[in-house]
């Protein structure tokens, strides 16, 4: 048997798997719309850890990541920085959500914002958001699994039946199961991708150079010693400056726990205590990151002038000595990656598209089945539409993509000051989020206005912050009684007594 | 506005943040140790931190010390979690 034809079937297996276990993991749950959308809230610290980290990392983690530490070194390093730090808000900000979700039936992160500033309009400006956040990174998803399969398979599977095979398996188990499916083939998806991830990292290095810090030592001989010195290489392979590798660690890493796709898994858990767990679990998945970025830095001298560098992967693959049945199994764990990301964002948009788009919008109440095939509705929508744009246009998603971290990173002020801050207001929030995003578009569309080199997310959320004060401190507060659910008052009569 | 209120206090309230006991200088403690964690990783400090020598279990002191604040910060979780989790007033 040809070596491609071991390798899709390999390939094809793990498939299989994933829609096996998509379908049947939903018969556990309630028909409601809280069983689609957030499970019955009955998660428990397992699948959730394996939520969390898969939902964060894509097709970008076997194919992005690695390209960076390939073509700009140390700026990778900028992935793991940002992580670091960027999970701990939801240790405090998560198990606050879960509990409000509860008391009021929230499944969405806009449905909390949009009851605690009393704002419809709110609820409506986060729905889009997120859709035009999300169908480019859905987008993006499909394209990697199609261009993986396509250069697997020596072109015999060309890109667009890639992306619709492995698509078409997540439509199905999103579609039957909603959130159990995310659940459970995250955490098939989850494990597979560690474990490829350990292996690659580890094996490359020792094939290719004799070990990591041989590799390492090779490249500091090298004339690309540079690449290795922080802050790395800027993606012209100039040195990247400390404002621009310092802003975007700071950027990303507060967006990081807003994204809505990861926030709403705080209504999915079973306890406080399982969310918090979680979270302190949390960067034992992120050293995986440790061995994608190592895959990455194999290739720089062995394999260099590999054009563009987010291939360098599955370039790999196709040039080393290892058994079919084995780059089967990578590949698999590559498409894993894609596709675990793909239906966590695939399910929120839909969900979110209901629940804080069109539902608002509706007069009276829609049942429960009603709303579940609407959402239903919208996974094959949101599915179709990311498709056609992923194998038949060629609008630059990728810069759209880049231009959502900063937008997405404007929710966080609306939330932290949901949970600390009573004196925010509905009006406040709205045009803070609005004077964010845009600056942030502003900026990104116009790099050149910016007064100094730093990320266009710093000017967003300097503009927010300014706006949310002080329209806040200028509209009237909302009512105690709405209030009391996200703030304890007691802790401040008592500091009054004193 | 369909609900209003006027005594609503204008800062920000930390419930869990005020006065002085144990879980509370905790809590502090553990935002302490973040926050050097994250400072450690940015402008001005990172860039005085050795790029390549020494190697720490094979990577460069730049890579390796990014990773060791990632285990710092699990290690502070992990402290946290336990002490809140098993103390008396755990929920």
């Amino acid at each position: 048997m040809e070596a491609w034809v071991v390798i899709l079937l390999v390939c094809g297996g793990y498939l299989v798997l994933a829609l096996g276990l998509g379908v049947w993991s939903g018969r556990t749950v309630s028909k409601s719309v809280t069983g689609y959308v957030a499970g019955d809230r009955t998660l428990g610290t397992l699948v959730l850890y394996f939520v969390l980290g898969a939902s964060v990392f894509s097709s970008f983690a076997f194919l992005g990541a690695p390209g960076w530490a390939y073509s700009r070194g140390a700026a990778a390093f900028y992935i793991i920085a940002y992580g670091t730090v960027g999970m701990v808000p939801f240790y405090f900000l998560g198990p606050r959500a879960r509990r409000v979700g509860e008391e009021l039936g929230f499944v969405t992160q806009a449905e909390m914002l949009a009851h605690r500033y009393d704002s419809r309009g709110l609820s409506v400006v986060m729905a889009v958001l997120s859709v035009v956040v999300f169908v480019p990174y859905l987008t993006l998803q499909m394209k990697g699994a199609g261009f993986l399969l396509s250069t697997i398979s020596e072109g015999h599977v060309p890109q667009w039946l890639g992306a619709l095979v492995a698509y078409g398996v997540v439509l199905v188990y999103v579609f039957a199961s909603g959130m159990m499916a995310i659940g459970w083939t995250n955490t098939l998806q989850g494990i597979f991708m560690m474990i490829v991830a350990w292996f690659l990292g580890l094996y490359l290095p020792f094939e290719l150079h004799g070990g990591v810090q041989p590799m390492f030592e090779a490249i500091a001989a090298s004339d690309l010693r540079d690449m290795l010195t922080p802050p790395g290489l800027a993606d012209d392979g100039e040195p990247w400056t400390w404002a621009g590798y310092s802003s975007a660690v700071i950027v990303s890493a507060v967006g990081f726990s807003v994204w809505p796709h990861l926030f709403m898994r705080a209504f999915t858990a079973r306890s406080e205590r399982t969310l918090k767990l979680t979270v302190v679990l949390y960067p034992t998945f992120q050293l995986f990151l440790v061995p994608i970025l190592l895959i990455g830095f194999a290739g720089v001298l062995s394999y260099p002038n590999v054009s563009p560098a987010d291939t360098i992967v599955p370039h790999l693959l196709t040039e080393i000595e290892l058994s079919p049945l084995l780059v089967g199994l990578v590949c698999a764990g590559a498409l894993a990656a894609s596709m675990s990301s793909g239906d966590a964002i695939l399910h929120a948009a839909a969900s979110i598209g209901l629940r804080d788009g069109i539902k608002p919008l509706v007069s009276g109440d829609m049942t429960d089945r009603r709303q579940r095939q609407w959402i239903r509705g919208l996974v094959i929508v949101v599915s179709a539409t990311a498709y056609y744009f992923a194998v038949f246009s060629d609008v630059g998603i990728v810069a759209l993509l880049l231009g959502a971290y900063g937008g997405v990173a404007q929710i966080f002020p609306l939330i932290f000051a949901t949970f600390y801050w009573p004196r925010a207001t509905g009006a406040g929030a709205l045009s803070g989020l609005l004077a964010g995003v845009g600056t942030n578009t502003l900026f990104l569309v116009t790099p050149e206005l910016r007064p100094l080199p730093l990320h266009e997310g710093v000017y967003g959320f300097a503009v927010n912050i300014l706006v949310f004060v002080t329209v806040s401190l200028l509209t009237t507060p909302h009512a105690r009684e709405r209030l009391a659910h996200y703030v304890s008052f007691e802790a401040e009569r008592a500091v009054d007594r004193d | 506005m369909s609900d209003s209120s006027s005594d609503v206090p204008r800062g920000l309230v930390f419930g869990a943040l005020r006065g002085g006991t144990a879980p509370q200088r905790r809590t502090l403690a553990f935002i302490f140790v973040v926050t050097i964690a994250g400072v450690a990783l940015l402008w001005p400090v990172y860039p005085f931190v050795p790029s390549i020598e020494p190697y720490v279990l094979g990577l460069p002191f730049s890579f390796a010390w990014v990773v060791g604040w990632l285990v710092v910060v699990f290690g502070a979780l992990v402290f946290l979690y336990r002490a809140e989790e098993q103390g008396p007033e755990g929920e």
